[in-house]
């Protein structure tokens, strides 16, 4: 609800700044747009090195550690800058964040055991769209996008023995860099104060170091509006 | 300008929050409320309490079963050193104190199960007790202290033995332990209770004159390791005529008028009571016996007079049996080899080859029977009632029982009897005549009356009006001890029936009278305590 809020603000701040768009007296101009989405991602290696270490530590001990999160679908932010080249096609710049993580944490009389990894991750992309702008009412569009990525993965432990007389944290955490290539296909919606898009894509995500399978998809949507030229 | 302000802000507020905006949201923590910690108690030892002093090998028994889970093994720890470990029930440790400094330890009994039900701490001790007992010992290596042993005897049934209370700290037990006839000690009783200060031994108490010793030493471990010796006590069974003297030579002689018994010891001849065994007198023999040679004991039919007769140098002494004052010193004319009274003038000496009768009053030879070379007398004994002399004499190659008048100092033999071996000596016993202890005849028509059958060798025997007493070969066996040599004294009545029969520790003769049988020592036995012989009593 928090985040619904933040995005409501930040959006009706745009009508403020920009006038109306609309794609049927458009020539030449930029558009800014923000999204905001759902990322479904693979990360199998993750999850089965995350799965192994709960288990090892919950056959050893006789602790019924649980996974309570493991990598699940999270929202993700973006926001891209347009360049109209033409009523139909045009250029499209921008970053994306998106993150997960892997809980399992566990509690007794003696103390607190947690297992914790999150992973983040930073698009910029550039790409090129194509509109589809005969359309009635909704109008298709599809496009690709080229970009460099990095990903931030850090694994914690922490272990709290009778209130603080044993305490352990071990962490890691790996930054390793990539490409990616998406593509997407979507619909856009003029609702007067800007033009709204959802928006389906597969990325496909090549890291320099890490094997984690980092592929995703995505659903987002977002609001566009333009700054006429 | 304005519109420029509204995009730094909006970039603000983007990259502030775009972080923070995510549905995977830490969770609350799964709490195991299964999990719980070890249980803590203090441990009582059996035989111990928390904080007692021991020393050298100390047993504990873990033999606490009141678990709720299935034990998996028992980890016993000295200061958190575990020393052993053991899976079966009861748990036996055995914990030798000497491998640890002396002082304050901790005793731990780790008690696990299969699961692991102890949550987090499994982390950090794996693997984890279930159950903690402990209990504080004190290793101590003080030597124990030395009780003080006496002891107390309830007439030959039991041996009581009272000692000190030990104050060692690191008490584990009393050994008590005893000797038998001055052979090793062997530990035969154990009292771990350092309050009970008492012990009553009734093992094998039945060898009269068998010498006890008893010690009782102070242990401060299980195994017996570390002890402290008292001192030792000796107990000699039986009821002894006790005398200070060097040398045993004869006796007991019992006389039935005065109930005094009399030895003779180092040239003495010495009373005692035959009720309570209390010295009652005694006579120095010198001059009548100056070379230690054997005297022959003889009373009259009264009992009033002892006739002390040496036949090696032929002198006779008459001693008044009440006071022991000396009647009479005699020297007789002529030797013999066995005397008997005919009244109080008169005496018969059984002489080699020759029978003599004396008049002691006057020294005189009343009469004189030379023996032929057919008649060769063994031994005789006097009918008091009658003055018959009855003889075991061989004659023409056969042996017989001659009934010897002797009344008028004649030698008729008015009777005879067929005797079926040679005997050595003969009592008479009311109207019975034992002859060597197994044959019994009829002193009247010197028939065969009875038989005692017994293969073992006759030492010695005394007979009464109603009873025969046999010392024989013996030998004794103490449970747990060494076989030891002895004697046996086998009471019979005059039908031949067993009546008691006791064991003796080096026995020599008897003297049967009263209610009582009285031994003497051998007297090749070193003498202990200065006794001279034992009461047995066998009626009331």
């Amino acid at each position: 609800m928090k985040n619904l809020i933040i995005l409501f603000f930040f959006i009706n701040s745009f009508g403020v700044i920009f006038p109306q768009a609309n794609y049927t007296n458009f020539d030449h101009f930029f558009g800014i747009q923000l999204n905001t989405g759902l990322t479904f991602f693979n990360l199998n290696p993750l999850k089965n090195d995350f799965k192994s270490s709960v288990e090892m530590v919950s056959r050893n001990y006789n602790l019924p550690l649980q996974i309570q999160h493991l990598y699940p679908t999270n929202i993700s932010w973006s926001g891209n800058v347009f360049w109209y080249f033409s009523p139909e096609f045009c250029l499209v710049l921008g970053p994306e964040y998106t993150s997960t993580r892997a809980f399992s944490m566990y509690e007794d009389y003696a103390g607190t055991f947690d297992l914790k990894s999150e992973i983040h991750q930073y698009y910029l992309s550039i790409g090129v769209r194509k509109h589809f702008n005969d359309v009635k009412i909704v109008q298709p569009l599809i496009g690709v996008n080229f970009g460099l990525v990095q990903f931030n993965f850090m694994n914690t432990m922490d272990l709290n023995v009778n209130n603080g007389q044993i305490k352990n944290h071990n962490s890691y955490e790996y930054l390793d860099n990539g490409y990616s290539i998406e593509i997407y296909t979507g619909l856009t919606y003029d609702i007067k104060i800007g033009v709204v898009e959802l928006i389906a894509s597969y990325r496909y995500v090549k890291l320099e170091e890490i094997l984690i399978e980092p592929d995703n998809f995505n659903i987002k949507l977002g609001i566009k509006r333009g700054i006429f030229k | 300008m304005t519109q420029l302000k509204n995009i730094f802000c909006i970039i603000y507020f983007g990259l502030t929050l775009f972080p923070s905006c995510t549905l995977v949201t830490e969770p609350e923590r799964f709490y195991n409320h299964n999990a719980y910690p070890p249980e803590y108690s203090v441990y009582n030892f059996d035989e111990l309490k928390p904080g007692q002093h021991v020393d050298g090998t100390i047993k504990i028994v873990f033999n606490y079963n009141e678990f709720n889970y299935k034990v998996d093994a028992v980890r016993p720890a000295v200061d958190g050193k575990v020393f052993s470990y053991s899976d079966l029930m009861p748990y036996t440790f055995y914990l030798n104190t000497r491998n640890y400094p002396e002082g304050n330890h901790k005793i731990t009994f780790n008690v696990y199960q299969n699961a692991k039900p102890h949550g987090l701490l499994h982390l950090i001790a794996n693997p984890l007790p279930s159950s903690v007992f402990e209990a504080t010992l004190y290793f101590d290596r003080t030597p124990p202290d030395t009780v003080h042993l006496s002891l107390v005897s309830d007439k030959d049934k039991e041996i009581i033995l009272n000692w000190t209370e030990s104050n060692c700290e690191t008490f584990y037990s009393y050994l008590i332990y005893k000797s038998i006839d001055g052979n090793s000690f062997k530990h035969i009783a154990t009292v771990s209770d350092k309050s009970i200060t008492s012990y009553t031994d009734t093992t094998g108490l039945d060898l009269v004159g068998m010498s006890y010793k008893y010690k009782v030493n102070v242990t401060t471990d299980y195994l017996f390791k570390y002890q402290t010796e008292s001192n030792v006590e000796e107990y000699i069974l039986g009821d002894p005529f006790i005398y200070e003297f060097t040398r045993f030579f004869s006796g007991p002689f019992f006389n039935e008028k005065e109930l005094q018994i009399y030895f003779i010891v180092d040239n003495k001849f010495v009373s005692f009571s035959s009720v309570d065994n209390r010295y009652i007198n005694e006579i120095d023999l010198t001059g009548l016996r100056d070379n230690n040679e054997f005297l022959e004991f003889t009373l009259n039919k009264e009992k009033s007079k002892i006739y002390l007769y040496n036949f090696s140098t032929n002198k006779l002494w008459v001693i008044n049996s009440s006071d022991l004052s000396v009647i009479k010193k005699v020297n007789l004319p002529e030797y013999g080899r066995e005397l008997f009274v005919l009244d109080n003038s008169r005496v018969f000496v059984f002489g080699s080859g020759v029978f003599n009768i004396f008049n002691i009053d006057t020294n005189t030879l009343e009469n004189s029977l030379p023996l032929s070379y057919n008649y060769i007398p063994s031994s005789a004994v006097l009918n008091e009632n009658t003055l018959h002399l009855i003889i075991n004499v061989e004659k023409n190659n056969s042996w017989r029982l001659d009934v010897m008048d002797v009344t008028n100092n004649d030698f008729n033999i008015i009777d005879s009897g067929w005797a079926n071996n040679q005997y050595l000596s003969m009592k008479k016993g009311g109207d019975k005549l034992y002859c060597d202890a197994k044959w019994i005849y009829d002193i009247n028509t010197l028939k065969g009356v009875g038989y005692i059958n017994s293969d073992d060798y006759i030492k010695a025997f005394s007979v009464s009006d109603q009873k025969i007493a046999l010392l024989q070969d013996d030998k004794y066996i103490t449970p747990g001890f060494d076989e030891v040599l002895c004697n046996k004294i086998t009471l019979f009545d005059n039908q031949i029936n067993k009546i008691k029969e006791w064991k003796l520790r080096c026995g020599f003769t008897l003297a049967l009278g009263g209610n009582k049988v009285f031994a003497s020592i051998d007297r090749n036995h070193i003498p202990r305590k200065n006794i001279l012989g034992f009461s047995l009593k066998f009626g009331e």
